[in-house]
């Protein structure tokens, strides 16, 4: 019987040695179709894409807040820009934290200075729509699941940091790795991303007037006069026929079945009518009404129970939203319009009429429409001495269509009329209490990092730092 | 180092075999009592012990006894046999027919043991009463039966999928499998649901493609006619010797082998049955198309309104329908199955053919089912038998089309004043009454398509070496194979179509699965009264999943839809490999007749996890005590058992989860030019092994001579260091963590009650009733983490620590204090959209099932009742019909009503307000987002089965060459009671791989299913 015993125990051991030999048998937990690491050029264009698309999310909603355009829906209580703050956290801050560490451990300083210029710009759209954001503790995966938020003062020191270091990076004379067609917006061009990081330098610095107007006014004509030349240094993603612009999809596409969301506003539609008796020229590029005469064109009022059907609809003709249309981030005729707005703050007029006819021409040109009749008309040419705030704010406001820069300028003059005439803030069921000033954070936020979250949420209609 | 560890486990285990002996050889043959024909395969064992051999191929056999212990001879299909061994050296019985199974049951890898050695719940059922059903998914076969088990339909699609948990959900993360293992003749199968991405680069508002179709989920490839019997393992002890995988439970099927009957039986047996959609929602036929209370119209004369708050509607003069009535078909269903079995002394077979063609109640929706099986075994050699099965199964069909901007969305707008069957232009494009705006669903049901087809083998080849009665050695070697081949195809010209120019979606899932399973056991008779056996194994597994998806959207020619004729093509691949292999031992230990202990420990090394943290181990204890064979019991106690059991259970991660990952971006290529995305999810690097300790507890009563049976469990079952991606703050640069955290503990109580009340000659009324409740709460998720979302759409499914699993959030009215609804200065009451609230729970309180099954002579009637008490459910498709003025609820409108409640003041309200229908019920501040509009109760009580048949008597046509002949008319969900306002509530939202309940709608509503059907045998 022992002899059995002994046979059958090999018997049993021998079958089971061929499955239970080698490691190598368990050493199968690669996957094929990803990688761990992967080049600067890889990364580049996913974090340009997501700056763009972070942009049109944005815009899809606080448009609504500058009236830009009008919801379907009706006028929002409060706002979320859930998917934004995914998007901008972790597709685009998140390779770019990636990105620039590389770059710089590859001596490749164009890519960092690329790098820090979009994470400024990111870094930006945050707290110009949730004020208080996490950055200086961001991006440390697992050693740091509940970053502290930082306060917006902190988040524009950061900027302007990122910045300098950025034209400090972009004045390189070498790089070891250079980018090119994987630059989507420049295509590789050093000099553009370095004209855009002056006009950054500039846009974060008039957002600080109500800190101390004559020090960031200054601060701001300093940058401009090294920024944007021309609408050529346009910092935007075009779009193709794969790859369709947003607005086109998402809006234009969807009104055709009826899925309606968002139309041209009242509020820009009036402006654009009555600034001159012939109408702006650019409202025929800016909404498709169907082609009936300029002065019947009704935006969509979202508030007003009572107020007339709109006649205005983004369409696959309309200038932002055809299938190629870019997505404009920071344009020369943004540049320009801050020039004038400082300008015009630092008291000198004749520079900041300049910098304001400069900058409706060029969004003239931008659209492609001849503005020769409308710049020339009395109620734009103006005169330097009779340039006012309202006037560069009111051009601002209609060449940034869709930046959701026009809420920031409407917030820092808290939607004062005198500065946007006629703007009535909303409140139609009563609810709101005042006007909105701020996006809240996303639901994700309060179960995941709940502590931060808890103690930096304020109400809807509490002003920023910025702000104050 | 591994293979080390497990070779010293092994030589561990296998010393304890040295130098067993035996003491006696009991010799006999066993018979059918009818015709005195040899019985193959008949199981024996030593009462009390787990020694135990079968008959061969002539019905004798031989097993090594004691003189004081009693054998206990069973076999499939007869009624049980002990037999006192006495003196006796030669032992010859004869089986009676019956299908009283009591005895013995299948366990673990295979093995039959009596049941009243189990030191946990088992239940079986038999293969007769899953063909019974009729029903073509097995899963649903199940429904009614099983204590604690709670099964979910996937509405009435044909092929829909149905989901199987057992003991409550036990997972925190909502796409983790949380459903049983499947085991075909020892060999594990794929039971997943694919869901694929079915789902266009723009266009679509669905949160995934889960709820796009009811997909099928794969063990419904299996022909129900095949089985023999399915064993239901419910808990870890039970499933401790499965590894890992069975974490969830295991379901055991056998399949039939074959009976050495000498000549061949032929087995017939056809049906046809038809279904119809079982409840739906009410409509109102108050008001017409049309908004605020107008037809309206664009300046060209095209509809602009596709709401249902238009004018009045006059009897007579304005057209009306009932869309949902018009637009349902009767479906049918068609299934003829043919086996042939049969054997001798040294072979049986078994080989089947069946076919299933299954056309439902959404017009061109189908799925047919072909299957064929041959098994068998082979006496090669005495001590050496080679078995084998061999399954190949094709399915699939036409998958309507669910969920977001579907055939059933469509429907849930589609207004009462136009015909919806009225849906193509002569053209051939889509005519519908809103512009554009709502799809007309009978043109999608025509042109929105999903067809799947696959093809799948599977089978094993088994040899089993039995040189001694003290000594086995069983190998065998599995595979499942399947190619799940499926295209979409949507024109441009629809709502989903419309922002890519139309599409189609090729999309290929392959999976491969295989299995090796070795083991050893080894009996002994301790001396005394004690017995002992010892089985010891080693298990592998290999599965490769791969799944590629090619997408091309814009025809550029219309009703041509292939990938050649679109504009954008889009590519991905993606898959996963995942190997695991095992070690295990079992030790079974009984003393006289009456204490059984089984103690089980495994090994388990995975591919998925680091490799320092691969390995581990996990014991499991069980005991059975029978006290009425221990002692006289007083009288009307016929059978007493107590058993106890403690086991633990690891379980590893999916594949790929550690570390961090780039891969292609989204909506890249972009403009040529490739991007790279950094993974959203990062994987702990230091990831270990998850853990669910079960401990349980039941009494078997059996009274009035086994007339009456009470079968109670209780259970507690942690799932603690749970491997789930935790959600963290975006800000961290990631969303998902994966890592250890988190733990859910259910409690839970299972009562079967058995009975024959009447039991006479001719006549016999028997009862079968269960009844089960599940429990749980989530004891802990992470540090931070306060809730994890399972799905969020109004209402919101999370779970928090201390709440329980399937718990159910959504927003409610202003209230003061009192609870009072606070009314605006409007005169309307608000939704508070501040903060959500618990309302409800997505998970039955308890579920219960009764049968009664009444015989007289051939005759014979069974009822299956079923009770799901508790349990909300939000029907996302209520809410557009509710949006869009067509529920019976949104027939008020045009009156002047003042809403109950208090004012801001705290006086009474007191403001008059006009419910002009579309402001109010269209509104999501005052109206259709708050929970008391959306949540229901989902309870219901349904007559799942009845069933009537009939045994035509053999003098009809002198039995010569028909053996048998039967004739059965049924139902399936003849009555439904329900609270609920729409279809069927049972259906969940998304498809039967989803952790997420709480949601339904926008699925092919259930049906009522009538059968005819014949069964012969030659």
């Amino acid at each position: 019987m022992k002899v059995y015993s002994i046979k059958y125990i090999l018997i049993v051991a021998v079958l089971a040695i061929p499955f239970s030999s080698c490691d190598d048998f368990l050493d199968v937990n690669t996957d094929p179709n990803r990688v761990t690491s992967v080049t600067l050029e890889a990364l580049l264009p996913t974090t340009i894409e997501a700056t763009s698309s972070a942009h049109y999310s944005i815009s899809n909603t606080v448009s609504q807040i500058t009236q830009h355009i009008g919801s379907y829906f009706g006028y929002p209580e409060f706002i979320t820009l859930n998917s934004s703050w995914s998007t901008i956290y972790l597709k685009a801050l998140g390779n770019l934290d990636q990105l620039t560490q590389e770059a710089e451990a590859q001596s490749s300083p164009y890519y960092a200075g690329i790098g820090k210029v979009l994470q400024a710009l990111n870094l930006g759209l945050l707290t110009d729509s949730w004020e208080a954001v996490p950055f200086s503790e961001a991006f440390q995966g697992s050693d740091n699941f509940t970053p502290v938020y930082d306060t917006q003062e902190s988040n524009y020191n950061s900027i302007n940091q990122l910045l300098n270091d950025a034209i400090n990076d972009l004045q390189a004379t070498e790089s070891v790795f250079v980018p090119a067609g994987d630059d989507l917006a420049y295509g590789g061009d050093i000099d553009k991303w370095l004209k855009l990081a002056y006009t950054l330098k500039a846009r974060y610095a008039i957002h600080l007037t109500n800190k101390d107007q004559a020090k960031f006014a200054a601060d701001a004509l300093t940058a401009i006069a090294n920024g944007m030349e021309s609408n050529d240094d346009d910092f935007q993603l075009t779009y193709n026929s794969v790859n369709k612009n947003p607005w086109h999809t998402n809006v234009a596409l969807a009104n055709n079945t009826g899925n309606l969301t968002v139309a041209q506003g009242a509020y820009l539609v009036d402006v654009m009518k009555n600034t001159t008796a012939d109408g702006d020229p650019r409202l025929a590029a800016l909404t498709d009404a169907g082609g009936i005469p300029f002065s019947d064109i009704i935006g969509l009022n979202s508030f007003d129970e009572n107020a007339p059907a709109n006649n205005t609809d983004f369409s696959e003709s309309t200038w932002h939203s055809t299938e190629t249309a870019p997505i404009l981030m920071v344009t020369y005729a943004e540049a320009k319009f801050i020039e004038a707005e400082a300008a015009l703050l630092s008291n000198d007029a004749d520079a900041a009429y300049t910098a304001y006819l400069e900058g409706i021409r060029a969004s003239m040109e931008k659209l492609g429409v001849d503005g020769s009749a409308y710049l020339a008309d009395p109620a734009v040419a103006v005169g330097a001495d009779n340039l006012t705030l309202a006037l560069i704010m009111k051009e601002k406001y209609i060449a940034l269509f869709l930046n959701p820069e026009t809420w920031v300028d409407m917030r820092r003059y808290d939607y004062d009329t005198a500065v946007y005439p006629g703007f009535e803030v909303p409140d139609p069921l009563g609810n709101i209490g005042g006007s909105i000033k701020r996006v809240r954070y996303p639901n994700d936020e309060f179960d995941r990092n709940g502590g931060e979250a808890m103690r930096n949420n304020k109400p809807a209609i509490e002003p920023m730092w910025r702000d104050q | 180092m591994q293979p080390k560890i497990s070779l010293t486990i092994l030589a561990l285990l296998l010393l304890v075999v040295q130098g067993w002996t035996q003491e006696k050889t009991v010799t006999g043959t066993v018979t059918a009592a009818e015709d005195g024909a040899p019985l193959i395969g008949v199981s024996i064992l030593v009462k009390g012990t787990a020694v135990g051999t079968i008959t061969d191929l002539n019905g004798r056999y031989e097993i090594k006894s004691t003189d004081d212990a009693t054998l206990v001879f069973s076999y499939t299909g007869y009624q049980s046999e002990e037999v006192p061994v006495g003196g006796q050296s030669t032992i010859d019985v004869q089986l009676i027919a019956g299908v009283q199974l009591d005895g013995v049951v299948v366990t673990a890898l295979g093995i039959s043991r009596e049941k009243k050695a189990l030191g946990y719940a088992v239940q079986e059922v038999q293969g007769e009463d899953i063909t019974s059903t009729q029903e073509s998914n097995l899963v649903n076969a199940l429904q009614g039966k099983l204590a604690g088990v709670q099964i979910n339909a996937g509405g009435g699609a044909p092929g829909a999928g149905a989901s199987i948990v057992i003991r409550g959900l036990n997972s925190l993360n909502p796409t983790a499998n949380n459903q049983p293992l499947f085991v075909v003749d020892g060999i594990p199968i794929g039971n997943q649901t694919v869901a694929g991405n079915q789902l266009p680069s723009s266009g679509s508002n669905a949160v995934n493609s889960q709820e796009q179709s009811s997909f099928t989920n794969r063990a419904a490839d299996i022909n129900p006619a095949d089985i023999e019997s399915i064993s239901i393992l419910k808990g870890p002890s039970a499933t401790a010797l499965y590894g890992l995988r069975a974490a969830n439970g295991v379901v055991l099927i056998t399949t039939k082998k074959g009976k050495a009957e000498g000549s061949a039986s032929v087995n017939l047996s056809t049906s046809f049955g038809w279904d119809e959609v079982v409840t739906r929602p009410e409509l109102q036929n108050t008001f017409r198309e049309g908004r605020h209370g107008r037809l309206r119209f664009n300046s060209d004369g095209s509809p602009l309104r596709f709401q249902t708050f238009g004018p009045k509607v006059y009897e007579g003069k304005t057209p009306t329908f009932d869309p949902i009535a018009d637009f349902f078909e009767t479906g049918t269903q068609a299934r003829t199955s043919v086996s042939i079995q049969g054997g001798n002394d040294r072979a049986t077979y078994f080989t089947s053919f069946s076919r299933l063609d299954h056309e439902g109640v959404i017009p061109f929706s189908e799925w047919d089912r072909t299957t064929v099986r041959l098994g068998g075994t082979i006496k090669v050699a005495e001590p050496l038998s080679v078995s084998g099965s061999v399954g190949y199964t094709n399915s699939g069909g036409n998958k309507p089309h669910e969920g977001d901007k579907s055939i059933m969305s469509s429907l849930s707008y589609h207004t009462t004043s136009f015909d919806i069957n009225d849906y193509i232009n002569p053209d051939g494009s889509q005519r519908d009454y809103s512009d554009g705006i709502i799809d007309n669903p009978r043109y999608l049901a025509e042109f929105s398509q999903l067809q799947d087809n696959v093809n799948r083998v599977n089978g094993y080849i088994g040899f089993n070496y039995k040189p001694a009665d003290w000594f086995e050695l069983d190998y065998r070697l599995g595979n499942d194979f399947y190619n799940d081949s499926r295209v979409r195809t949507i024109p441009a010209g629809t709502d989903l179509g419309s922002q890519t120019g139309g599409f189609i979606i090729e999309e290929q899932v392959n999976y491969k699965e295989l299995t090796s399973n070795l083991f050893a056991k080894f009996s002994k008779n301790l001396g005394g009264n004690f017995n002992s056996s010892l089985t010891v194994g080693q298990n592998i597994t290999d599965i490769e999943i791969s799944r590629i998806n090619t997408r091309g959207e814009g025809f550029s020619l219309e009703n041509f839809y292939d990938l050649s004729n679109t504009a954008n093509v889009f590519a991905s691949k993606d898959g996963s490999r995942q190997r695991l292999m095992g070690v295990f031992g079992i030790l079974s230990l009984s003393y006289s007749n009456y204490l059984y202990l089984d103690i089980t420990g495994r090994n388990d090394w995975s591919s998925t996890l680091p490799k320092e943290n691969r390995s581990f181990f996990y014991p499991s204890v069980s005991l059975s005590w029978v006290l009425s064979d221990m002692t006289v019991l007083p009288e009307p106690i016929s059978f007493l058992k107590l058993r106890g059991s403690w086991a633990q259970v690891g379980k590893d991660a999916g594949p790929y989860q550690i570390g961090v990952f780039y891969a292609g971006a989204s909506n890249f290529p972009f403009d040529g030019i490739n991007g790279f995305t950094r993974s959203t999810t990062a994987g702990d690097f230091s990831l270990k092994p998850e853990t669910t300790t079960s401990t349980e507890f039941g009494v078997d009563l059996r009274m009035f001579h086994n007339r009456l049976g009470v079968d109670f469990t209780w259970y507690k079952q942690n799932s603690k260091d749970q491997i789930i991606p935790v959600p963290v703050s975006n800000a961290t640069g990631f969303a998902r963590f994966v890592t250890n955290a988190g733990e859910i503990e259910n409690t839970g109580l299972e009562l079967l009650l058995n009975a024959t009340p009447v039991k006479t000659k001719d006549f016999n009324w028997d009862l079968s009733l269960n009844w089960s409740t599940v429990d749980s709460e989530v004891k802990s998720i992470k540090e931070g983490i306060d809730a994890i979302i399972f799905f969020d759409d109004r209402i919101t499914n999370k779970l928090v620590e201390g709440g329980k699993v399937g718990d159910l959030y959504g927003w409610d009215f202003y209230r003061d204090e009192n609870g009072q609804m606070l009314i605006d200065q409007n005169g309307f009451p608000t939704i508070n959209f501040d903060s959500t609230i618990l309302v409800g729970n997505a998970f039955p309180d308890w579920i219960g099932g009764l049968t009664n099954t009444l015989s007289y002579k051939g005759l014979s009637l069974s009822v299956l009742m079923e009770w799901r008490h508790g349990g909300d459910v939000y029907d996302r498709g209520l809410r557009n019909s509710l949006r869009n003025g067509l529920l019976a609820m949104t027939g008020r409108g045009y009156e002047q009503v003042v809403f109950n409640g208090v004012k801001a003041d705290g006086t009474p309200n007191d403001i008059p307000v006009e419910i002009e229908g579309e402001s109010f019920y269209r509104s999501g501040t005052r109206y259709n987002n708050a929970y008391e509009i959306l949540l229901e109760d989902a309870s219901w009580f349904r007559i799942r089965r009845v069933s009537l048949s009939y045994e035509l008597p053999s003098s009809l046509w002198g039995g010569k060459y028909i053996k048998g002949a039967k004739v059965t008319v049924s139902g399936n969900n003849l009555f439904l009671n329900t609270p609920f306002r729409g279809f069927d509530p049972e259906t969940n939202y998304f498809g039967s791989g989803s952790n997420v309940y709480g949601y339904t709608g926008l699925k092919t509503p259930a049906t009522r299913s009538y059968f005819v059907s014949l069964g012969l045998t030659f």
